[in-house]
């Protein structure tokens, strides 16, 4: 603690900002909740402090300690010092709170604690003008097929005659015609557009692209060199010189020289002028490079004629071997010497740069062709949310102000894991305080541990975690601070560290080669026992390794009851021999995110369910399915079904050949067909995943799975199926396990096993009492090629390289090669600090596990040093004795075991679906019923309009009976046209259908019946227009709007449906009778209701049809029944539900 | 008072929702029937939006003077809305002008609803008030010059025209009134025309709270919960689920799953469960919508092939049934293809071609249909075109619909009646245009199918204001939703919102908000759990501050007993599974097989795979890429230099033949075979076309440069076809080409367009398993006359012979064998052993297959290049599949 007192006293001044140094086991998380909790004392509102962090689990985790402190702070003060702190801080915020009314403890989400992205997310979403966005962006999990979309859109281009189409050309002519490459580098590329959009745009805008590109080249060239001449001195500058030209002459004197090594000797030897730091000695640089290094990259021992040194000249050879042991002494050297043959050429070649004036061109618009897919899918990609809160802040001149986005303005901003910052991040970050001054009262206080910056994937850049030590963010000074402790290993633990890791990292911190120095720990927990386990092992195979894996798992479970054992690998492959040790040991462990689920086998099997079930013509699938454990069908069955006839589809095989199967085939084949066939029937009536799963479970897919595992597994591939389906299927349905990739299992929270499985990635900020690395000696592959490669030159001469891919075929691009050498070296360097980031999350017990090759040669056997990109090379210098010790006499070379047969696994043929708890049924069935269909078409439609404006008007008529007379309505035609176009009469139609409401209710008052039915002759009584009745028929609450109800002067009580059909033609008594009986059903149930609301009187029913003149009784033989008794066969078409 | 006693007194209640509407009715049938009541007048209520447009109606008809302008619907609405937003100035640049269009409708509404006079946003300058202002200005004179209101005046028009209900009103549902609807109140407040009712009549009689271990456990627990409940006979029951919206499939499954079990498979019956899930979707996401949408985009534009594979296999065009399979294959015959471009036209010949009658019938009916009028109208006239299209092709298909299909179909024609309504707002339109308008119209039409009125609602939390329930459960009550942080409108200036009392807007409205929420729910149900999620993914959640002094119960205590779903008592109950070693497929009857040489090459590479691919027909699905398939341009290369060839016959005439008279040969013909192979429909195909034609003159053109320093030679036939018998089997064998050389001796030819071909790839690579046996295979074939085997490489970059011969002098490329190799122990060591091992393991390859031999035993990395893992099951051996079975025999 003592050790890092004044630091964390300093970081907690809330005028200042800093950047702290943070290594693992330090306490980073209290120290910034504590600056956030004295940050609150200090500004008006708790908006004004902007946290972020790396993921939800940090966000969420922060937020939790703060208020955990805030309610502490309400109780006693503690006796211990070091919690004493965060209390007084805590206190303080509480004050506050309660003076300005926050309301903290009630309102948590008022603490502005989030990730990147939900910044960004709120960022575009609280600025839709200003991003440029229109609305909140939906973002998507998986956006290739967005990407997939505006590469179609672009290529679609090609032909149209514009620049586009040209520059396209010449890529794909670059290409070898290979379009889908094309479109597969440029979907790459999208996916990281935030890192190039604005230098590609910047680049384009520049008037002499070519000239500020290679000067920047030139930069780095001369640069170099200048670090080398110092480094050789003036002497052996002028000495190398001599040296190349006496044996480039030697060489080109050889007849048998090869043709495409000339051209470089004979510059070498016929140079005339002197040696210099400077580019355009760079063929003579690589010729004294060539000169001095094998093919292998190591220095010549010695040298002879083959080199260009006879021995005819023994004083040349003589200078020669001085020169390379003086150089060999010198390992810096040496570095730079070697370091020549990657150095870039100065000047881009013509046909590399046309490549680059076409990508310019290109790229932009296939950024334009991606916005448009954003706009047709209504979702668009994390990148752009990010880009648009970006533009949204404006420019680091000129900020946007940031109270429209915050409420508030801004005071403090916190970020944790600084190192693995990212370019387009820092931008934000940059935005964000763009309008800061220093002494402002503004800070900004970065933290992290560039020692734990693992994170290039997602372009993260710990160049800049550095760079803002030395230099601040812009004009921001940032005072950097270091932590020490390290309250997380056993001592033991933090010594070897300190020992083993200064080498494995870098010896100097480089900004540009993404290299960090090691910052040694003090070990701050002194009673916690433990210590690191070398456990080597010589030509060993996977499965030997897991078996040691087991053995160390196990023996820690009974060590002791609680503690947590993790094993640790650095990346997702090669993790099933692993599991399936420990599954065969019957150790319960969780796997976190590592098993890619498309190859598990229930996966494999709900795939080809899947396909079968989406597309007949699948046979692969079918044929699958029919193999699956459900089925099971042999080979000899399944080949009467497929051999016989491949033009037909399986599911027709199986409908026609079944009888031909054998005894068991026919049971299995039937028991399969019968779920399949009723799913085909389902098709379109269920969501795909619902679908697959309804026949996957009737199939007996959850029975012939092994792990319970597996149902998780299944779960994680229907979820993955619900997000790709459109309506019921699927776009695409052979790009399904494309899908697929990338789907990991998420274990379901309470399963929490003591042993996990996971990736170092994923183990990032946790801590394990046992932490097992196992294959230390495996290495990575190298990145794949991309279609444009970038740097950015960091420091004093900052500037851009460009590169595109060398030519299908061509020779490889030195520029090209150069940036990607760079990031090689990147790439090696972060894998140092990926083993830094493992080693550091043992508390106790640090267990590494590797395996060295060795080969016998003359009865002694010799260790293979480890692979360069191996983990195993890093730590070479401190285990390779533990190696040496395992490696036996002599080596037998490796022998893989010969794998046994598969088997065919099935579910035994009388198998059936459990019994299930019992169904709770509805209450009541469905309300619809299936009317044969009604065509769409206006007239129908319009004609049921022109029926509700007739009621309508009836009923304010009958409301008003003074005011009744045709001329009033005549006199309202424009109101009844607005009123018909409301209720969805199309504007043309209008008219013709207020004729028809007119000549409707003209009839009526025309009509004696109509009169008699509105009550304007004679008196009736009870009349009521519109009566809505609601009751009880058939245990059913139903509801019915009755058009005109009386009781006349015979006392009979009335029910009359209004129907404004017309008919021309003949056929009238058909038209009627069929009238009658579409509308029976519904005349019955208001009958049934009336006959309850007046349960005296007798009702009758009854068709009215103004435009026909027609009255049209119906007889619904309720004289004698009872309504409750009536079986209620027809179906209510549902009143009670919503339209 | 209570609701329905107001009710009883025939006060119009009214609401903040149609769905409480809806619920307000059934409860207050509940009550009349425990009154002992059989009928009733149906209660009058109405939702607040409903009623306002109905008054406006009344009021007009009522009225003397001038008629009041007609108020637009909301889709109508929205339309305008697009278009001002659309082409202002100011949504030039946004990527998503559509949805701006409608923040801009709800920023109106707001403005509306809390009198924010437009006015004032001309006082701020953010871009976004600007943005507002111009577009509520131009929504303002659209709907001047169409003589028409939106909804959201009404509330004005009312205050304004001093307005009096002409009955008593009361209001529910309410958690926010705005002043603009307050106001109103207010003033029939004084008019005596608001019947007050008090909500909370129900005390409740237990409240607990939560936790559950993550949001998915919650809805399982609150689903088990209310089975509970409605066993128990509670007889309304309210589940409210935050995102409900987005989560409605995977919560009905649940509720599902616990409610009724067993109709989770294809057997069993639609679950019919006492539970509504309050949550439409949009009708676009019915797959009977979807596919009037898929038939008429199709008609309207050419669409690539997933598009007409799509339409090839939906159940919803006549037909769809009976010709499936037909139509399955025909679907996969177009990828075979290639073609990326279809229309009507096209499928209604492809149908014919693949013998899908039906199919082919109604695609005539429907292009008939196309080649008559389909210019520019207006959205009512589209809308019967687009059925007439729709009903030409048979849509929705002939299967009996369920009634979730049949009202499917009902809502759809309504949606097509609102369609027509648009001719008001919208102008004539192309078919373009208009079908963009209804997909639109398709996907903001919200749509459930109806159920029975049921027990237990599922719901969300806005949606369930004013709704009460005898046992309610409310989830996803963490510390960051209840209360939320706080959401103002993107486009108000915030200090308006603020001033005006938006209550999203400030932390202190925020809060407010929730403790109200949390007090109704309290109130108004006689048992409430409050739940929460412990976590999601891997961060922690507190439960809500709020719920701080509510009593805490564990969820094992709450929910005792937990329906198992079919999926897990199907896996606790499994049985043993048997094991069956069965890697032989009955041997071959006939002597001959499909696919050439490629039978030994996959029999190598894998002995399933041969098996199944040539013998079961288990291809791989093919897919449209975007350029030119590999297939495709191996068959041109081999047609171009089999014609160049056939009409040079000999080294010497290639020798005779001078640079430009060969370039144009070759042009010609490489022009031509690409025509007919690619025949390509689109411009950019005809691009891509264009450069192939160059690629292939520069590469053959280099080749035959290279051919002309060759020794001597003379082409004896190029690609005819050869009979080979081995191990019992006779292969059809297509050498690209034989060139005789001066000796007599042959040189056997393979084009290959790959880098990665090498002579290595001949030699066995496990004993008896070549990687590559084409080549030698027809090298045995031509047994004493062969002298040598070579790859010709046609690849970018790269032109050249790679081959190994007995000695005999061939040119570059081509070498003794072994001279310059590394051979490994147990590699032939000369020529004789290496034809020696090819006869031998050739013959027994074959042997093999003639057997039957099937084991699934692939190569190294065989399997990456192999499309048939979920057939052969080889992931089962990775994993720890194998564990405890019983053996079969
Ligand atoms: S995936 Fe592998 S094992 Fe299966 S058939 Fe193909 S090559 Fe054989």
């Amino acid at each position: 603690m003592s050790s890092d007192a004044a630091a964390r006293a300093a970081a907690l001044d809330p005028r200042r900002s800093f950047i702290v140094q943070a290594p693992a086991g330090s306490g980073k998380t209290e120290l910034l909740t504590q600056r956030y909790l004295r940050l609150l004392a200090n500004v008006e509102a708790p908006e004004q402090i902007l946290a972020i962090t790396f993921t939800r689990k940090a966000a969420a985790e922060m937020r939790q300690r703060i208020l955990l402190a805030f309610a502490a702070a309400a109780d006693e003060a503690p006796q211990s010092p070091h919690k004493r702190i965060t209390w007084d801080l805590a206190r303080a915020v509480r004050e506050k709170d309660a003076r300005h009314s926050w309301h903290l403890a009630q309102h948590p989400s008022r603490l502005r604690i989030q990730t990147i992205d939900a910044l960004n997310a709120a960022l575009a979403r609280r600025l839709p003008m200003l991003a440029a966005t229109g609305a909140a962006l939906q973002p998507t999990n998986d956006a290739s097929p967005l990407y997939e979309a505006a590469c179609r859109g672009l290529i679609e281009r090609l032909g149209d005659g514009s620049a586009v189409s040209a520059n396209l050309e010449a890529l794909i002519v670059h290409l070898g015609n290979r379009v889908d490459r094309l479109a597969e580098l440029l979907s790459g590329l999208l996916a990281k557009r935030d890192q190039w959009l604005h230098p590609v745009i910047h680049a384009r805008a520049s008037e002499n692209l070519r000239a500020v590109l290679e000067d920047t080249l030139r930069g780095v060239v001369d640069r170099h060199l200048a670090v080398l001449c110092k480094a050789l001195g003036d002497d052996r500058v002028g000495e190398l010189l001599e040296l190349i030209r006496y044996s480039a002459g030697n060489l080109l004197a050889n007849d048998a020289l090869a043709p495409a090594r000339k051209p470089l000797l004979e510059s070498c030897a016929g140079w005339s002028s002197t040696l210099d730091a400077d580019s355009r000695c760079l063929s003579l640089w690589r010729g004294i490079a060539t000169m001095l290094f094998k093919q292998d990259g190591d220095l010549y021992a010695s040298v002879s004629i083959r080199q260009g040194f006879p021995t005819t000249n023994q004083d040349f050879k003589a200078r020669m071997q001085r020169m390379l042991k003086s150089i060999g002494a010198e390992p810096f050297l040496c570095e730079q010497l070697a370091g020549l043959h990657g150095l870039p050429d100065v000047a881009y070649a013509p046909d590399q740069w046309r490549i680059v004036e076409a990508l310019l061109e290109v790229l932009p618009q296939a950024v334009a062709e991606l916005q448009l897919a954003f706009q047709s899918h209504g979702e668009a990609d994390y990148v752009e949310i990010a880009l648009r809160a970006l533009r949204a802040l404006g420019t680091a001149e000129e900020p946007t102000d940031l109270a429209l986005a915050f409420d508030y303005r801004l005071q403090h901003i916190l970020v944790d894991e600084f190192q693995d910052t990212s370019f387009a991040q820092l931008d934000l970050l940059e935005r964000l305080t763009g309008g800061w001054d220093e002494g402002d009262g503004r800070t900004l206080f970065c933290v992290g541990d560039p020692m734990q910056s693992i994170y290039r994937f997602r372009q993260a850049e710990v160049g800049l975690f550095l760079e803002l030590q030395q230099r601040g963010l812009r004009n921001i000074h940032l005072e950097p601070l270091r932590l020490t402790a390290n309250f997380r290993s056993a001592a033991a633990i933090v010594d070897w560290l300190n020992r083993v890791f200064p080498a494995v990292l870098a010896s100097q911190n480089d900004p540009e080669q993404g290299a960090v120095k090691y910052s040694p720990s003090v070990a701050s927990v002194v009673d916690r026992a433990g210590q690191v386990h070398v456990h080597a092992s010589v030509n060993a195979d996977d499965a030997t390794e897991a078996t040691r894996i087991v053995a160390i798992v196990s023996e820690a479970l009974q060590r002791d009851d609680d503690g947590n054992i993790a094993i640790l690998v650095p990346t997702r492959t090669r993790v099933d021999a692993i599991a399936r040790a420990l599954t065969l040991a019957a150790i319960d462990f969780d796997a976190v995110e590592i098993e890619q689920l498309r190859d598990r086998p229930v996966v494999q099997d709900l795939i080809a369910l899947t396909r079968a079930l989406v597309h007949l013509g699948d046979r692969t699938a079918w044929l699958a399915v029919l193999r699956a454990p459900w089925c099971a069908l042999t080979l000899a069955d399944l080949h009467v079904l497929a051999a016989r006839d491949t033009r037909i589809t399986i599911d027709e095989a199986l409908k026609s050949h079944v009888d031909d199967l054998s005894a068991d085939g026919r049971v299995r084949a039937a028991r399969t067909y019968d779920v399949l066939s009723a799913a085909l029937t389902d098709r379109g009536r269920w969501p795909l995943r619902t679908w697959v799963e309804r026949t996957w479970n009737a199939l007996g897919g959850p029975a012939s799975v092994s792990r319970p595992q597996d149902l998780d597994n299944a779960e994680a591939f229907f979820r993955r199926l619900e997000e790709i389906e459109t309506a019921g299927d699927l776009e695409d349905v052979a790009r399904l396990e494309a899908q697929l990739d990338r789907l990991f299992a998420h274990p379901r929270p309470q399963a929490g096993a003591r042993v996990e499985l996971m990736t170092i990635h994923a183990a990032k900020g946790l801590e394990f009492d046992t932490v097992i690395l196992p294959g230390l000696h495996r290495w990575t592959r190298p990145e794949d090629k991309e279609l444009l490669r970038w740097t950015r030159i960091v420091g004093p001469e900052a500037g851009m390289v460009l590169a595109p891919i060398k030519a299908q075929g061509g020779q490889a691009d030195s520029i090209y090669r150069w940036i990607e050498l760079l990031e090689r070296q990147r790439v090696l360097r972060e894998r140092a600090r990926l083993l830094y980031v493992a080693a550091t999350r043992a508390k106790r017990d640090l267990h590494l596990l590797g395996n060295a090759e060795a080969a016998s040669r003359d009865n002694e056997t010799a260790l293979r040093e480890p692979r360069k990109g191996s983990m195993l090379r890093l730590l070479w210098h401190a285990v390779a004795a533990d190696f040496e010790a395992a490696a036996p006499a002599s080596a037998a070379p490796l022998t893989s075991l010969p794998v046994p047969p598969q088997k065919l696994r099935r579910l035994p043929v009388e198998w059936t679906l459990p019994v299930l708890t019992p169904t709770l049924g509805a209450t009541s069935d469905p309300l619809v019923d299936i009317a044969p269909p009604v065509p769409f078409d206006w007239v129908t439609h319009t004609s049921r309009h022109v029926g509700t404006l007739v009621h309508r008007e009836l009923d304010r008529m009958s409301r008003t009976p003074e005011a009744i007379s045709v001329t009033t309505l005549t006199a309202a035609r424009a109101r009844l046209a607005a009123e018909l176009a409301e209720l969805g009469v199309p504007v043309d139609r209008c008219e013709s259908a207020c004729d028809r409401v007119i000549t409707a209710i003209e009839q009526i008052l025309t009509d004696p019946r109509g009169r008699w039915l509105l009550g304007l002759d004679r008196q009736v009584r009870e009349a009521q227009s519109e009566l809505a009745l609601s009751g009880v028929i058939n245990g059913r609450v139903i509801e019915g709007i009755i058009d005109r109800t009386f009781v006349d002067e015979h006392g009979r009580r009335w029910i009359v449906d209004f129907k404004t059909s017309t008919h021309e033609g003949g056929g009238l008594d058909e038209f009627l009778a069929a009238e009658v009986e579409r509308y029976r059903s519904q005349l019955l149930r208001y009958s049934q209701l009336m006959a309850l609301f007046k349960p005296r009187e007798k009702v009758h029913a009854a068709l009215y049809f103004p435009l026909l003149r027609i009255w049209k009784e119906v007889d619904l033989g309720l004289a004698t029944a009872k309504p409750e008794s009536k079986p209620g066969a027809e179906k209510v078409p549902g009143q009670l539900s919503l339209l | 008072m209570s609701l329905n006693s107001l009710l009883d007194q025939g006060v119009t209640i009214l609401t903040a929702s149609r769905r409480l509407a809806h619920a307000l009715k059934l409860g207050y049938a509940r009550h009349a029937q425990s009154q002992g009541r059989q009928v009733w007048a149906s209660p009058q209520i109405i939702p607040w939006s409903t009623w306002l447009r109905q008054m406006r109606l009344e009021s007009r008809a009522a009225s003397t003077e001038g008629s009041l302008a007609p108020v637009l619907t909301p889709a109508q609405a929205r339309i305008v809305w697009d278009e001002v937003v659309g082409n202002s100035s100011a949504a030039r640049d946004l990527l998503d002008p559509s949805n701006a269009a409608r923040m801009a409708a709800r920023s109106w509404r707001r403005m509306q609803d809390y009198l924010i006079p437009l006015e004032r946003l001309r006082d701020f300058d953010a871009p976004e008030a600007q943005a507002l202002h111009t577009w509520c200005e131009g929504f303002l004179q659209r709907c001047e010059a169409l003589g028409a209101v939106d909804e959201t005046r009404l509330a004005q028009w009312m205050l304004n025209s001093k307005f009096l209900p002409p009955a008593q009103v009361a209001l529910a549902g309410f958690d926010v009134v705005p002043p603009a609807m307050s106001l109103l109140v207010e003033r029939w407040r004084e008019a005596g025309l608001i019947a007050d009712h008090s909500a909370a009549t129900t005390a409740t009689a237990s409240v607990c709270v939560v936790g559950a271990a993550d949001a998915d456990t919650e809805v399982e627990l609150a689903a088990n919960w209310a089975r509970a409940q409605v066993e128990r006979g509670v007889a309304t029951i309210g589940v409210i689920l935050p995102d409900l919206q987005t989560r409605r499939e995977a919560v009905r499954r649940t509720f599902e799953d616990v409610f009724a079990p067993g109709s989770r498979q294809v057997h069993g019956v639609p679950a019919s469960m006492p539970v509504v899930i309050a949550a439409p979707a949009a009708l676009s996401d019915y797959p009977a919508v979807d596919a009037a949408l898929l038939i008429l985009q199709l008609a309207t534009s050419p669409r690539t092939s997933t598009h007409a594979g799509r339409i090839l296999r939906s159940p919803f065009i006549a037909g769809g049934d009976t010709e499936r399979g037909k139509r399955a294959l025909a679907d996969l015959e177009l990828r075979e293809q290639q073609r990326d471009r279809w229309d009507w036209f096209e499928l209604e010949r492809w149908a014919g071609m693949m013998g899908c009658e039906q199919l082919q019938l109604a695609a005539r009916a429907l292009t008939t249909l196309l080649r008559g009028d389909l210019g520019p109208a207006t959205a009512s006239q589209w809308a019967e075109r687009f059925y007439s299209l729709l009903r030409a092709i048979g849509w929705p298909g002939d299967r009996k619909p369920n009634s979730v299909e049949h009202q499917t179909r009902e809502k759809f024609q309504a949606a097509l009646a609102e369609f027509g309504t648009f001719d008001a707002v919208a102008g004539r339109l192309t078919m373009k245009q208009a079908l963009r308008r209804l997909a639109e119209l398709m996907r903001d039409t919200p749509f459930e199918p109806e159920t029975a009125t049921a027990a237990v609602t599922v719901i969300d939390a806005a949606t369930s204001a004013g709704m009460q329930f005898d046992a309610l459960w409310v989830a996803g009550l963490d510390a960051d939703r209840l209360p939320a942080s706080v959401s103002p409108d993107p486009l108000i200036p915030l200090e308006l919102q603020r001033d005006a009392g938006l209550p999203e807007a400030s932390a202190g409205g925020v809060l407010q908000m929730a403790t109200r929420q949390l007090q109704r729910w309290k109130a108004g149900n006689s048992v409430l759990v409050l739940s929460w999620p412990e976590r999601a993914g891997d961060a922690e959640f507190m439960v809500s501050p709020l719920l701080a002094d509510l009593p805490k119960v564990a969820a094992d205590v709450l929910v005792p007993m937990r329906t198992k779903t079919l999926r897990q008592l199907a896996f606790e109950t499994r049985p043993q599974l048997t094991a069956l070693l069965d890697d032989n497929a009955p041997p071959l009857t006939t002597a001959s097989a499909r696919g050439g040489a490629r039978v030994l090459e996959l029999q190598s590479h894998c002995p399933f795979r041969a098996q199944a691919e040539l013998r079961l027909g288990a291809a791989p699905l093919p897919h449209v890429g975007l350029g030119t398939a590999p297939m495709d341009r191996g068959a041109i290369l081999h047609l171009l230099l089999a014609e160049i060839w056939g009409s040079l016959g000999t080294q010497q005439a290639l020798l005779a033949i001078d640079d430009d008279s060969l370039a144009e040969r070759v042009r010609e013909a490489a022009a031509r075979h690409v025509a007919h192979t690619l025949q390509p429909a689109t411009r950019y195909r005809s691009r891509l076309a264009t450069l192939e034609v160059e690629n292939l003159v520069r590469q053959v053109t280099r080749l035959l440069i290279q051919e002309r320093s060759r020794p001597p030679f003379s082409v004896r036939f190029a690609e005819t076809e050869e009979l080979y018998r081995i191990g019992g089997l006779t292969i059809k064998l297509r050498p690209d080409r034989i060139d005789e050389l001066t000796d007599g001796s042959e040189l056997l030819i393979d084009y290959k367009l790959g880098d990665s071909h090498q002579p290595r790839d001949w030699i066995d690579v496990w004993p008896g398993r070549p990687s590559r046996p084409q080549l030698p295979l027809y090298g045995l074939a031509h047994g004493e006359k062969l002298g040598a085997l070579a790859y010709v490489v046609l690849a970018p970059g790269t032109v050249e012979y790679r081959g190994w011969s007995n000695g005999v002098e061939v040119g570059a490329g081509v070498s003794q064998y072994p001279t310059g190799l590394r051979i490994d122990f147990g590699d032939p060591q000369d020529w004789e052993a290496l034809l020696h091992q090819w006869r031998f393991s050739l013959t027994r390859l074959a042997e093999r297959f003639v057997a039957g031999e099937a084991s699934v035993d692939p190569l190294p990395l065989a399997c990456q290049m192999c499309h048939l893992t979920t057939f052969c099951r080889i992931h089962e051996r990775a994993s720890a599949e194998s564990v405890g079975e019983s053996d079969d025999e």
